[in-house]
């Protein structure tokens, strides 16, 4: 290991954190869907900061986990359309963003 | 015609598929649906007179025929009692069985297969005739009996199918195809006892007429099952079930056979189904109540053929009886008691059909007593004499039954001759005849089997004597149902009095015809005694007929020519036993089968002393039987009213059957129900509960953990996370 990405690994978790926290308690589907972002991108960056400190490639680090951070904004990005599409849907039926209130499945 | 004796059961299926399908489907009227089924009976009348005529001729034509064509036709060999044998098809080619060595050859294993196989002998013939021609005249009978009635093509199909599988039961060249007529006679006896199935039969017990049929048909199948464990018996000794080749295989090896405990026990079980449907004792309790059937199927098949299956049955077995004296031993015994038994039920009956049909069960016993002794050709009379006077008894109740607005209670009956002549009078003959009167038919029959009962050597006194008495007592309870029925003041209620006539032309015909047989048929088998008394030698036709088929053949090691008796080496035929057994005269019953173990037919020749001894005997008990019946039922008010009182036990006894049906009930069939009733709680406590209870814990799981699928997204993704921070940790840990 090139030095060390312990505070960037701290950040990555404190975002993931702060991500799974809003995803969980709040209501709104946009605000759910940005905090599922959060969790992505932190996600990304402990990938981006574990692939730069790796040894290898004369101190660049290694590739690997940078191209799966591409991989990864692509898959949020569909995933986001996806779920905006579902939001609109939603809206359109029930004029309200409420995900509480989309609870037909249940038993 | 021999060629085509498979035409003969064909005939009468034809009847029933038309008759039964047409019917059905509602094309065919009532007219039809009766000159159909009649027509299907006749033909096979005919093509069996037609084949017969043709055996009686000679068998030279067929042994050509059997030599160019090995698999499909059979020509006994010379020396053989004739018969003719075809095999129209092959049924069940099995292949190997392996025969255990009983029969002391080792075990080895053998070819086995069964085929569809047709016999003729003199022996069949005459059941051939039986049949048709008592079921034709029965089928025109009914024409009259069931005029009017609603699905008619019901009964007559099923009358027409009956005719089939009995004619398939005494054609069949193998156990396996006469099984197949067996069981098929009786699901037609369930059939057509069941005739009336919404009626209640029996107002004391609330049988209903579907209730008898099953009664009828259950019976049956506990017999069968002995009858099934002896036919897989002999397959496993003999390896074939072929009557010719099983009749050989115990012939050939007289010496070891004879006594054999497993003769015996495969003796005692074709036995054990005969009882069932011959309807012997202990299987006897279903024919009583078999009278649920309309008349004519009462006369045709619950006192004429289809019960005299099991006596033909040990006929066409005699090769294995002669073998096996404990066997006949049983057979003789159960048939002695039963003939005791029944006459004395029929004795306290108030229904005519119950009188007759206990008088059934009462001759069947004397047949089986003639075939326990070894008088297979006797038993064998008796059962062609039976199925004219008792065909011509049920169906002369049938013609009063129609007549009397269809009580079958004699109480209302009473002083019918006036209205009913022919009824009367061929009642009245066929009552002589079966009560004994010479020279009439069951003079002939009854007394030749009393006659060898006593005689012969696997015969004694003592079934002789109970022989004896039940023919009393058949005698008394005879005339008590003609004097109850046709003498004396009328007791009918006024509107059936009104109406009373005779019935139609083509019953009381058909009556007639039966009634001249009841009385001349018997010419055909004058027993010898009375014939030698009369001074005319043995003229006993359907002894010199029946006998070689019948005889006991076995070859006998050792001293067979000092014993003399009916061994394979002696021409069959004209031989009267008197020969045979006057190298015996004086012998014993305990030397009558020597040390060792030796087969001997005859009997102990009586003097004409004693010949003419019993046929003043026979006289007698008539006579003992009609003089009772008369001073009790005969006069203006008869006496056994008067007599009721201080024999109210005894009579109750009998009416009620010597309580058997309860005896059954409690020994039999509560417990069945009792061991049915535990079993089905185990399978519905334990089996189900156990089921059950897989079902409720899947259920249980199910209503607890469907608290968590609350339905709102943040609570899965709250499951959801705790679920990977618990596989984080592990990972970790």
């Amino acid at each position: 290991m090139v030095g060390d990405p312990g505070p960037y690994l701290l950040l990555a978790a404190v975002l993931f954190v702060i991500g799974a926290f809003g995803v969980i308690s709040r209501r709104g589907a946009i605000t759910i869907l940005m905090s599922i972002e959060l969790m992505l991108n932190s996600a990304n960056l402990a990938l981006i900061a574990v692939s730069r400190f790796l040894p290898g490639d004369g101190g660049a680090g290694v590739p690997d986990g940078q191209v799966i951070g591409f991989l990864v904004l692509a898959i949020a990005a569909a995933e986001v359309a996806v779920g905006l599409a579902i939001v609109i849907a939603m809206f359109r039926l029930r004029e309200s963003v409420d995900v509480d209130l989309a609870r037909l499945l249940r038993w | 015609m021999l060629t085509y004796l498979w035409l003969i059961p064909l005939a009468p299926l034809a009847g029933f598929l038309l008759v039964g399908g047409l019917g059905m489907a509602g094309r065919l009227r009532e007219p039809w649906v009766q000159r159909l089924a009649v027509a299907a009976s006749a033909a096979s009348f005919v093509l069996a007179v037609a084949a017969i005529v043709d055996f009686a001729g000679g068998l030279d034509d067929e042994r050509a025929l059997a030599a160019a064509q090995p698999d499909r036709y059979e020509v006994s060999a010379a020396g053989e009692p004739a018969r003719f044998e075809i095999t129209p098809l092959r049924w069940m080619p099995i292949g190997d069985v392996t025969l255990r060595g009983w029969d002391g050859q080792g075990v080895r294993r053998a070819a086995f297969g069964v085929n569809w196989t047709f016999a003729l002998d003199t022996l069949t013939a005459v059941m051939l005739l039986v049949v048709t021609g008592i079921g034709t005249l029965i089928h025109i009978y009914s024409i009259g009996y069931m005029a009017g009635e609603q699905g008619q093509h019901r009964f007559f199909a099923y009358l027409n199918l009956f005719m089939a599988m009995m004619l398939t039961l005494v054609l069949a060249g193998n156990l396996a195809v006469l099984f197949v007529g067996w069981e098929g006679v009786g699901l037609c006896s369930y059939l057509l006892i069941g005739y009336y199935y919404r009626q209640v039969f029996d107002k004391e017990s609330g049988l209903t007429c579907a209730d008898a049929g099953r009664k009828a048909f259950i019976t049956n199948r506990i017999g069968d099952f002995g009858f099934l464990l002896g036919m897989l018996l002999l397959l496993l000794s003999f390896g074939t079930w072929d009557f010719s080749e099983l009749a050989a295989a115990i012939n050939g090896s007289s010496a070891y056979w004879y006594g054999s405990v497993l003769l015996t026990g495969i003796g005692v079980l074709l036995f054990f189904g005969a009882t069932g449907k011959s309807a012997q004792v202990p299987l006897y309790v279903w024919l009583p109540d078999a009278m649920a059937g309309p008349t004519p199927v009462s006369a045709l098949i619950h006192a004429a053929t289809m019960v005299t299956a099991g006596v033909y049955m040990l006929a066409r077995m005699s090769a294995l009886y002669w073998h096996s004296p404990g066997a006949m031993f049983v057979v003789a015994v159960v048939g002695c008691l039963t003939a005791v038994l029944a006459a004395t039920m029929g004795m306290a009956q108030y229904d005519i059909k119950k009188v007759l049909a206990y008088s059934t069960v009462s001759q069947l016993g004397y047949m089986m007593l003639g075939a326990g002794v070894g008088a297979f050709v006797a038993a064998i009379f008796h059962l062609v004499t039976h199925a004219f006077f008792k065909a011509c008894l049920f169906l002369g109740s049938g013609s009063v039954i129609a007549r009397c607005g269809h009580t079958n209670d004699m109480r209302l009956y009473g002083g019918l001759k006036r209205w009913m002549p022919t009824t009367y009078w061929t009642f009245l003959v066929s009552t002589l005849a079966i009560a004994g009167l010479f020279p009439l038919s069951g003079f002939m029959s009854k007394d030749e089997i009393l006659a060898r009962t006593l005689f012969s050597f696997r015969g004694s006194a003592v079934l002789w004597l109970f022989g004896t008495l039940a023919a009393v007592m058949t005698s008394f309870y005879m005339f008590r149902a003609v004097y109850m029925t046709f003498h004396g003041e009328n007791r009918s209620p006024d509107h059936v009095r009104e109406h009373l006539r005779e019935s139609p032309p083509v019953m009381t015909g058909v009556l007639v015809v039966l009634a001249i047989g009841a009385a001349g048929v018997g010419l055909l088998g004058v027993p010898e005694g009375v014939s030698r008394l009369v001074g005319l030698g043995n003229v006993n036709w359907f002894e010199h007929v029946l006998h070689p088929v019948v005889a006991a053949r076995g070859v006998v090691a050792g001293s067979a020519e000092a014993h003399g008796g009916e061994h394979g080496a002696a021409p069959a035929g004209e031989a009267g036993h008197g020969e045979h057994a006057a190298a015996q005269a004086g012998a014993s019953h305990g030397e009558a089968a020597p040390p060792g173990g030796y087969l001997v037919e005859g009997m102990h020749h009586p003097s004409v002393a004693a010949e003419a001894g019993l046929f003043v005997l026979a006289f007698v008990v008539f006579l003992t039987g009609f003089l009772l019946a008369r001073w009790a039922y005969g006069g203006p008010e008869p006496r056994a009213e008067a007599l009721a009182p201080r024999l109210a036990y005894l009579r109750r006894l009998l009416h009620r059957k010597w309580f058997v049906d309860e005896l059954y009930d409690r020994l039999v069939i509560r417990p069945y129900y009792a061991v049915a009733d535990f079993f089905a709680a185990v399978d519905q406590r334990i089996v189900d509960g156990a089921v059950n209870l897989s079902a409720a814990t899947a259920e249980l799981s199910g209503q607890v953990l469907k608290l968590f699928g609350t339905g709102i997204v943040r609570h899965y993704a709250l499951w959801f996370m705790a679920g990977a921070v618990l596989i984080a940790w592990m990972m970790m840990r």
